[in-house]
């Protein structure tokens, strides 16, 4: 069957008689190497061999487990990252801690507009001296005296002027 | 069952990691690989080392068996494995340039035979051309079809039976004086 189909094959490439030698020498040739056929390996490297492919599958069978540790624990640590990323951005509710630079700002030392009441008394007085002011201004005006009209009308702008430094020095 | 669908079972068990199933392979194979590394090597120890090695490529390598004749995935992991050894044997002896006309003319004397059992066939196939010798064996040995070889080697199929009719030739040839 199989001296048939060489045959065939080599009726494809050469004429018909020469595919028939050719086909002889193959098959005499591996008569050949049949009648010859090598030694056998000895039993003791067949047992090695054995042994040598055991030791082999027992050692790939634990990098196996210790790669699915691995991979389960890098499984497990990636769950936990992603989830912590999402807990800090997303659950996280509490409204947000001050800023630092509204604590830099000093709280001890007085704004000067927050002693209102003090701010009122200066300026009642004042407003009471600027009253009294106007009052001996008039009485100048409708005074008999030019002379002493003048001499009060400049003691008052005096006053006044020193109020009016007193107000702004204040 | 029969012997292809046994063979099926005991490479699965391969697959899975069955030590008991790759006894079976070794049982199945190991004489048949032996002698073909034996011929080409014409050296017992060194076809003690390349079975070893074969065996357990195919540890690693089971799993790329995707089906079809296993014979011919097994022998050609066997042949690319006959030419790695050979390659490095080449660059050893490369390494030793002063030496390298002494160890050459060493070769020629058939100093890699083993004398005590090589038989006359054997010394003979030495005087063939490494990749006839290495054709002849895959056919012998491995027992596959041309068509298998000349896939197997990626060559014509009347390249393959050109040279494995020209080796048996000189090889009978040789065998006759």
């Amino acid at each position: 069957m199989e001296k048939e189909d060489i045959k065939k094959l080599l009726e494809q490439l050469m004429e018909s008689e020469q595919a028939e030698q050719t086909s002889d020498d193959i098959f005499s040739g591996e008569r050949l190497l049949a009648q010859r056929p090598g030694p056998e390996p000895d039993e003791a490297v067949v047992k090695n061999i054995k042994r040598a492919i055991s030791v082999r599958l027992a050692a790939k069978e634990t990098n196996r487990k210790r790669f699915q540790i691995v991979y389960k624990a890098a499984a497990v640590a990636a769950i936990l990252a992603i989830m912590s990323f999402l807990g800090t951005f997303f659950l996280d509710t509490s409204s947000p801690q001050p800023r630092q630079a509204t604590e830099t700002i000093e709280s001890k030392v007085p704004w000067e507009s927050e002693d209102i009441y003090a701010v009122d008394n200066t300026a009642s007085m004042y407003e009471d001296e600027i009253q009294q002011l106007r009052i001996e201004v008039t009485e100048v005006e409708l005074g008999e005296d030019e002379y002493l009209a003048r001499s009060e009308l400049l003691d008052i702008e005096r006053e006044l002027t020193a109020v009016a430094g007193d107000f702004w020095e204040r | 069952m029969d012997e292809h669908n046994d063979l099926q079972t005991i490479i699965q068990g391969c697959k899975s990691g069955c030590n008991d199933s790759f006894s079976y392979l070794v049982d199945m194979y190991s004489s048949r690989c032996y002698r073909y590394f034996y011929r080409l090597t014409g050296s017992r120890e060194e076809s003690n080392d390349l079975l070893s090695e074969l065996f357990l490529r195919l540890v690693e390598k089971i799993q790329t068996y995707r089906g079809g004749s296993f014979e011919s995935w097994l022998f050609k992991t066997a042949s690319n494995l006959f030419f790695d050894y050979l390659r490095e044997k080449q660059r050893r002896q490369k390494a030793f340039d002063a030496g390298q006309q002494l160890i050459e003319e060493q070769m020629k004397g058939k100093s890699s035979i083993d004398n005590e059992y090589a038989d006359k066939l054997q010394l003979q196939l030495d005087k063939l051309d490494t990749d006839t010798r290495e054709l002849i064996m895959l056919r012998f040995y491995s027992g596959l079809s041309f068509r298998e070889l000349s896939e197997l080697r990626s060559e014509p199929i009347g390249t393959v039976l050109s040279k494995v009719h020209r080796g048996f030739k000189k090889l009978r040839e040789l065998m006759e004086h």
